[in-house]
C-alpha cells in the first residue's frame, strides 16, 4: 500500500514537472527593450532620411450614394495628398461597410490613373480604356465623381480626361459635348 | 511459489523503475526540445516580423499607394497575418478591433509605444504576436504567427522518444529478470538442498559458488548446520545401536538362566513356579525387542546389504507363513492366491520378506486375534498383499501413524493385552521400503485391519 | 553320553550354557578362551562344540580352523549379530553352523541335538568320486591308497544327499533343509560355503570342479 502511494506521488510530480515546462502563454506580453530593436523602428524619423516621416491625412473622395447622388466620403492618407493619390481612392470605390451601407461608385475599380496633375486649376487626368467600356449615362457619373474629387483637391475650373493619350470629350445630358468638365455641368449628380 | 513472487517482484520493479524513469526523462526530453524548438520558431518570426514592419514602413515612404499589395505579399511568403493600425484607425475588414487576435494588453503595450511579443491560445491554435509601433509613419504593425508548424517534428520526436522509453523499459524488465535470476539461484539451490536433506539424502551438501559473500556465508552456515545434524543423527542412531548390543550378552545369559530355571520347574514350589513362568515371558519380550532394536538401527544406519533373488512370490508367501507359524504357532492362516499371481516373480531378499510376514503376524496375534488370511492379486505392474486380520481394525486417525516406532494407538492404551514391542510395524516398513514395496493400513471387508503391501513385479521377456 | 565343549568368554553365559546341557544330560567341558579349549578337547575330546566367534586372544576362527585340524566334530559358532563377514568367515574356518546372539537357548539346543544326530545314512551305497572311495555306512571316505580324507560331518552328508539323488540338481533350499533342518529361510550361505570347502577336499582343481557343479539358478549336483 505504502509502495503504490510513493508510486503514485512520483508520477504527479513528474507531470508536474514536465508540465512547467510547457511553452508559457503569457498572461501579458512581453516587451523587447528598444536596444533590441533593429531597422530604428521605434525611431521617430525614417533612418537613412534627414529628418523622414509619414503623415497621414484625411481627403474626401467622392462616391454615390442613394439615388445616384454624389457623397463625400473621408479616406485617409500619406501627407501631402496628391490628386494621384485621392483619384487612386476613388478607383478603390467604396469599403465593404460602405457597400453594406448603399454606398457604390460608377468609377470602374480597374481603371488605372495613368497622370494626373493640376494646371491653372484645372486637372489633367490620363486613365486607362476602361473608362470607355461602361455606358455613356454611368461614364457621365464616373466622370462627375472624378470632377468633384478633383475639385476638393483644388481643380475648381474641372477636368480634362485623355484615354492613354487620347483627348477624351464627354456627351452631356444637355447634349454638347465638352472637353473640359466643369463642376457646374456636373451639378445634376448633387441634386436630390 | 514464494521464490517466483519475489522473482515477479523484481522483475516488476527493475520494469516499472525503468519505464517510469524512461517515461520521465523522455517527457522532459520532449518538452525540452519542444521549447526550444517554439523559441527558435519565435525569434525566426520576431526577426522577420522586423524585417516586414521596415518593408511597409519604406513601402509607405516610397509608394505609399502600393501598400495593400505589399501587404498581401508579405502575408503569402511568411505565411503569417497582418493587422495594421493606421493614424489610430484599425485596417480592418469590418473596422472592428480585432480583439481576437491581439490582447487588449498587447494593444495597449504597443499604444505606449513597446515593441511586444505574445504567445496566445486561441481556441486550439498556438498565436505569436508581434506588436511594432512605427512613429515615424504612424502605423502600428500587428504580425499574427501559427506556430503549429512543428507539428511533423514534434510527432517525430514523440515517436522517437516513446519507442526509447519502451526500448530502456524492455531492457530493464531483461536486466531484472537476469538480476532476480541470478541472485535468486542460489535461494532455489538451497531451497531444493534444503528439501532434498529433509527427505533423507543427508549425503548431499550445498555447492561452493562464486555468487557473493551473502551467499558463500549462507552456503557455509547450512553446511555446517547439515554436518551437525548428520552428525547427531549417526551418534543417536549409533547409541542406539550399541546400546542394543552391549544389551545382547547379559541378555542371552539371562535367557539362559530362565530356560535352566525352566528345566527344574517341577522342583519349584508354585509361587516359584508362576514366577518362572513370568520372568521367562517378560525375557521374550525383552529379546524381542532387542532384536527389533537392533535390526532397526541395522536398517537405519544402511548397513544391512540385501541378497536379491528372483522369487515366484506365492511360494515364497506359503513358505514364509508355514516358516512363521512353526515358530509362533497358533491357527495357521489362509494364503489365497489369485490365478495371475501363481507365477510371478518378485525381487526381494527372502529372510526380509520372512521377517515381514513374521511381524505382521506377530501382530495380529498380539493385538487382534490372529490373521485371518493373506491374499496375494495383481494390481498393474505390482503384486499386492493383503494381509487381514480379525480384529477391531484400525481407526483412521491411527493408519498413518501405526507404523511409526512405539506407537500404540488408542486401542492398545490398556497395557493388559500389550505384548508387543512397538517396533514390529515399523520394522515391516522400513523392509517393504528397502524391497522397493509400499504399505498402507487400511480396513478389511471382514472389519479387521488390512496391510496392504505392494511390490513391484519382474517381468520377464517370454 | 555326548560330551560338548563350549568356549565362551562370557562367563554368564558359559555357565548358564553349562547348567542348561547338563540339564538336558550331556557332558560338558568349558573354556573362557580358544588355547585352553584347544587344549581340553585334546585331554577330553568331544563330540561337539559350541564356540564363540568373539573370543580374548585366540580368535574364534583360529579356535575353529585348530579343532578342525584335529577332527571332525560339528562346531557351532555363536556370532554377534552384526558381522555377517564374520560367519561365513567362521564357516569357512570350519564351522558346521551358527546361532546368532541373543539366542533363543532352546533354540540353540535344538541346533546341538541336530548335529549330534547327524549320523551318515547307512541305507546309502558306497560309490566312487574319482579316485575317492566313498563309505555311507563307515562314515569314511579313502583315498585310492587308503588313507582317510577326513570330512565333518556335515560335509559327509552333504556328499551323500547329492550321491543319493543320482546326479539330479539339488537347490540350496532342499539341501538346507536335508542336511541342517532349516526351512526356506535358512542362510544358503551355509550350503555355499560347505560347497566349497568339499570342492577343496575332494576335487583335484577346487577352482575347476568336474564332480560338485554348480548349476546356475538352480542349485548343486554331484558328478561322480
Amino acid at each position: 500500500m505504502k509502495r503504490s502511494r510513493h508510486l503514485g506521488i512520483l508520477l504527479l510530480s513528474a507531470l508536474c514537472l514536465s508540465g512547467c515546462t510547457l511553452v508559457s502563454t503569457s498572461s501579458s506580453p512581453s516587451q523587447i527593450n528598444p536596444n533590441n530593436v533593429p531597422f530604428g523602428l521605434q525611431n521617430l524619423t525614417i533612418p537613412f532620411t534627414p529628418y523622414g516621416e509619414v503623415r497621414w491625412v484625411t481627403r474626401d473622395i467622392f462616391l454615390l450614394g442613394p439615388g445616384q447622388r454624389v457623397v463625400a466620403i473621408p479616406r485617409s492618407m500619406t501627407a501631402p495628398p496628391t490628386l494621384s493619390a485621392v483619384l487612386y481612392y476613388e478607383t478603390q470605390g467604396p469599403t465593404p461597410i460602405e457597400m453594406n451601407a448603399g454606398i457604390t461608385t460608377q468609377v470602374p475599380s480597374n481603371l488605372v490613373i495613368n497622370q494626373a496633375n493640376i494646371q491653372g486649376h484645372i486637372a489633367l487626368i490620363d486613365v486607362s480604356k476602361e473608362l470607355l467600356q461602361i455606358s455613356l449615362a454611368d461614364r457621365r457619373i464616373a466622370v462627375g465623381q472624378l470632377v468633384y474629387a478633383a475639385a476638393a483637391m483644388g481643380a475648381t475650373k474641372g477636368i480634362q480626361l485623355s484615354i492613354e493619350g487620347a483627348p477624351f470629350s464627354l456627351k452631356l445630358p444637355t447634349g454638347a459635348t465638352v472637353r473640359v468638365i466643369t463642376p457646374a455641368e456636373m451639378s445634376f449628380l448633387k441634386k436630390g | 511459489m514464494r521464490s517466483r513472487s519475489l522473482r515477479l517482484r523484481l522483475v516488476l520493479i527493475f520494469g516499472l523503475g525503468t519505464l517510469l524513469l524512461s517515461s520521465l526523462l523522455g517527457t522532459l526530453t520532449f518538452f525540452g526540445v519542444r521549447d526550444v524548438l517554439i523559441a527558435q520558431q519565435q525569434k525566426t518570426d520576431l526577426q522577420q516580423s522586423y524585417v516586414n514592419a521596415a518593408l511597409i514602413r519604406n513601402t509607405l515612404y516610397t509608394a505609399p499607394l502600393t501598400l495593400n499589395n505589399e501587404v498581401n505579399s508579405i502575408e503569402q511568403s511568411a505565411d503569417s497575418t497582418l493587422i495594421l493600425k493606421i493614424n489610430g484607425q484599425w485596417q480592418t475588414l469590418s473596422e472592428q478591433v480585432p480583439t481576437v487576435d491581439i490582447s487588449s494588453d498587447a494593444m495597449r503595450a504597443v499604444n505606449d509605444g513597446h515593441v511586444i511579443t505574445e504567445t496566445r491560445m486561441v481556441l486550439s491554435d498556438l498565436d505569436y504576436v508581434v506588436g511594432i509601433p512605427m512613429p515615424a509613419v504612424q502605423v502600428q504593425v500587428f504580425e499574427v504567427w501559427q506556430l503549429d508548424g512543428l507539428e511533423q517534428n514534434m510527432r517525430v520526436l514523440l515517436l522517437v522518444i516513446g519507442s526509447a522509453a519502451l526500448f530502456t523499459t524492455v531492457l530493464g524488465v531483461s536486466g531484472g529478470i537476469w538480476v532476480s535470476r541470478r541472485t535468486l539461484r542460489p535461494l532455489v539451490v538451497v531451497s531444493d538442498t534444503a528439501a532434498r536433506i529433509a527427505g533423507g539424502d543427508f549425503a548431499t551438501r550445498l555447492p561452493t559458488t562464486h555468487a557473493g559473500s551473502e551467499v558463500e556465508q549462507l552456503t557455509e552456515s547450512f553446511n555446517a548446520m547439515v554436518n551437525q545434524l548428520v552428525t547427531k543423527l549417526e551418534r543417536d542412531a549409533r547409541f542406539a545401536s550399541d546400546v542394543s548390543h552391549e544389551l545382547r550378552s547379559p541378555l542371552t545369559a539371562l535367557a539362559m538362566s530362565a530356560s535352566i530355571l525352566e528345566q527344574h520347574r517341577e522342583e519349584l514350589a508354585p509361587a516359584a513356579q508362576q514366577s518362572l513362568t513370568l520372568l521367562s515371558a517378560e525375557i521374550l519380550v525383552f529379546q524381542g525387542l532387542i532384536e527389533d532394536l537392533i535390526e532397526l538401527s541395522r536398517s537405519d544406519a544402511g548397513a544391512d546389504s540385501l541378497s536379491l533373488e528372483v522369487i515366484p512370490i506365492a511360494e515364497l508367501t506359503r513358505q514364509a507363513v508355514r516358516s512363521v507359524m512353526r515358530r509362533l504357532g497358533g491357527q495357521e492362516p489362509l494364503v489365497e492366491v489369485d490365478a495371475d499371481v501363481e507365477s510371478a516373480r518378485v525381487l526381494v531378499d527372502r529372510r526380509r520378506f520372512e521377517r515381514i510376514i513374521a511381524n505382521l503376524i506377530d501382530n495380529a496375534q498380539h493385538y487382534a486375534g490372529g490373521v485371518v488370511a493373506l491374499r496375494l492379486s495383481l494390481q498393474g505392474n505390482r503384486v499386492e498383499l493383503n494381509v487381514d486380520d480379525a480384529g477391531p481394525g484400525i481407526a483412521e486417525s491411527d493408519q498413518e501413524h501405526v507404523f511409526e516406532r512405539f506407537y500404540r494407538g488408542r486401542a492398545a492404551h490398556d497395557r493388559s493385552t500389550v505384548r508387543g514391542t512397538g517396533l514390529g510395524l515399523a520394522l515391516v516398513r522400513e523392509h517393504v521400503k528397502s524391497l522397493d514395496g509400499e504399505i498402507r493400513a487400511l480396513v478389511s471387508p471382514e472389519g479387521g485391519a488390512r496391510f496392504q503391501i505392494d511390490l513391484p513385479l519382474v517381468e520377464f521377456p517370454s | 553320553m555326548s560330551r560338548i565343549l563350549i568356549v565362551e568368554d562370557d562367563e554368564h553365559i558359559r555357565t548358564a550354557l553349562r547348567l542348561m546341557f547338563r540339564g538336558e544330560g550331556y557332558d560338558v567341558d568349558d573354556a573362557s578362551n580358544g588355547e585352553d579349549g584347544v587344549a581340553l578337547f585334546e585331554r577330553r575330546n568331544a563330540d561337539v562344540a559350541i564356540v564363540d566367534i568373539m573370543l580374548p586372544g585366540m580368535s574364534g576362527f583360529d579356535t575353529c580352523v585348530a579343532l578342525r585340524s584335529r577332527s571332525d566334530i560339528p562346531i557351532v559358532i555363536v556370532s554377534a549379530r552384526d558381522e555377517t563377514s564374520d560367519v561365513v568367515k567362521g564357516l569357512e574356518s570350519g564351522a558346521d553352523d551358527y546361532v546368532t546372539k541373543p539366542f533363543v537357548p532352546l533354540e540353540l539346543l535344538a541346533r546341538v541335538r541336530a548335529h549330534l544326530r547327524r549320523r551318515p545314512d547307512s541305507a546309502a551305497r558306497a560309490f566312487h568320486i574319482g579316485e575317492l572311495h566313498v563309505i555311507p555306512d563307515e562314515g569314511v571316505v579313502r583315498h585310492a591308497d587308503g588313507t582317510e580324507l577326513h570330512l565333518t560331518s556335515t560335509e559327509f552328508r552333504l556328499l551323500v544327499d547329492l550321491a543319493k539323488v543320482n546326479g539330479k540338481v539339488l537347490s540350496r533350499e532342499d539341501l538346507l533343509e536335508r542336511v541342517w533342518g532349516y526351512d526356506y529361510f535358512g542362510d544358503s550361505r551355509l550350503v555355499d560355503v560347505h560347497v566349497r570347502r568339499l570342492r577343496m577336499k575332494i576335487e583335484p582343481d577346487p577352482a575347476v570342479p568336474v564332480h560338485l557343479l554348480t548349476v546356475r539358478g538352480a542349485g548343486y549336483k554331484l558328478v561322480l
